[in-house]
């Protein structure tokens, strides 16, 4: 007997979704009504249940051997293995590198000025100086000139009116 | 994943593993060196592998990658040679078979070995391994409705072949 296709698709929702539980009320009164969805459903109940109990096969103890002696057996390839090797790697190198860019910033920078500079500035200083120099050589000649200028007679000096001076 | 728990979980799931790649292949041989390289997959990648339900999913996802990678490598084998033929499925009685040797048992074997590698890889996840269906659906990369819908036609197929040899009522 054929199970209806509403019926069906019911079964096997139950099937994927519950499975082992209770059957829901709505399911068993349709099965009261069609004899061949409560034929699938048994049927799928014992196909379920022979899948479980299925018997897995043994794995065969001679490939397991080849297992163990691939893995937890397995001579290690020196003090370190792989992916260690490969992280102590990865630090020295960063390290390396690190060191690298640390030397080569600090034989780069001044550590004074170069001869050039040097000269440069002397020069600079030197035209500073003269106009120090002169400022003060202006400053003393016309103090100079104020003090003692005021100490001499016009006469002296060549300040007398020319009418004056022929009289 | 440390040591002791490699060891543990390989002793705990070394046959499930075995049994999946058999019934996938159907090769009690080919069976057994894909069961090793899965199981020398997870030491390898131990560091990232979880204990407990983690492990049995990633192993058997693990597994039936490399399945489907000698499937591959068979029918490739074929198109170049085409008298090698398909491989004949595996139904000796070893000694497992022989130690479970219920007709049922016999009977439903060679019914799940007439199905086709995809649908019995369904059947297999969810009704026996009972795998989540989203697990099953990134396993075997396919969406859910045609998973399920897939499931019920292998279902229905594994019930009318045992109906022909007249295991259910």
């Amino acid at each position: 007997m054929n199970a209806c296709d509403v019926g069906r698709e019911r079964v096997h929702a139950f099937f994927d979704e519950v499975g082992d539980g209770p059957v829901p009320e709505s399911l068993q009164s349709h099965f009261a009504t069609c004899a061949g969805c409560r034929e699938l459903f048994d049927e799928l109940t014992i196909l379920r249940a022979a899948l479980r109990a299925r018997p897995a096969p043994p794995m065969p103890d001679d490939a397991l051997e080849v297992v163990w002696e691939r893995t937890v057996r397995a001579p290690r390839t020196g003090w370190l293995d792989g992916r260690r090797r490969a992280a102590v790697a990865a630090v020295l190198v960063t390290g390396v590198s690190l060191s690298t860019l640390w030397l080569l910033r600090t034989t780069s920078a001044p550590s004074g000025p170069t001869p050039a500079e040097i000269a440069r500035a002397e020069a600079q200083a030197d035209i500073v100086l003269s106009y120090a120099a002169r400022a003060i050589q202006a400053t003393r000649t016309a103090t100079t000139h104020r003090v003692v200028g005021s100490k001499i007679s016009p006469a002296v000096r060549g300040d007398v009116p020319s009418d004056s001076r022929r009289r | 994943m440390t040591n002791v728990e490699f060891e543990s979980a390989v002793r705990e799931h070394k046959d499930r593993v075995y049994g999946y790649a058999r019934s996938l292949l159907r090769d009690a041989e080919d069976a057994r060196d894909a069961a090793q390289e899965c199981l020398v997959k997870l030491w390898q990648h131990r560091d990232h592998v979880e204990p407990g339900t983690g492990c049995r999913n990633w192993l058997l996802r693990s597994v039936h990658n490399l399945c489907i990678d000698r499937l591959r490598r068979r029918s490739v084998r074929r198109e170049v040679d085409p008298d090698e033929g398909p491989e004949p499925a595996d139904l000796r009685p070893g000694p497992d078979r022989l130690a479970a040797s219920s007709r049922t048992a016999d009977l439903l074997e060679r019914a799940l070995m007439g199905l086709q590698e995809r649908d019995r890889a369904i059947v297999l996840l969810r009704e026996v391994e009972g795998l989540p269906y989203e697990e099953i659906a990134g396993i075997l990369g396919m969406n859910l409705g045609t998973l399920k819908a897939t499931l019920h036609r292998a279902r229905e197929r594994l019930r009318r072949e045992l109906i022909r040899q007249e295991v259910t009522p």
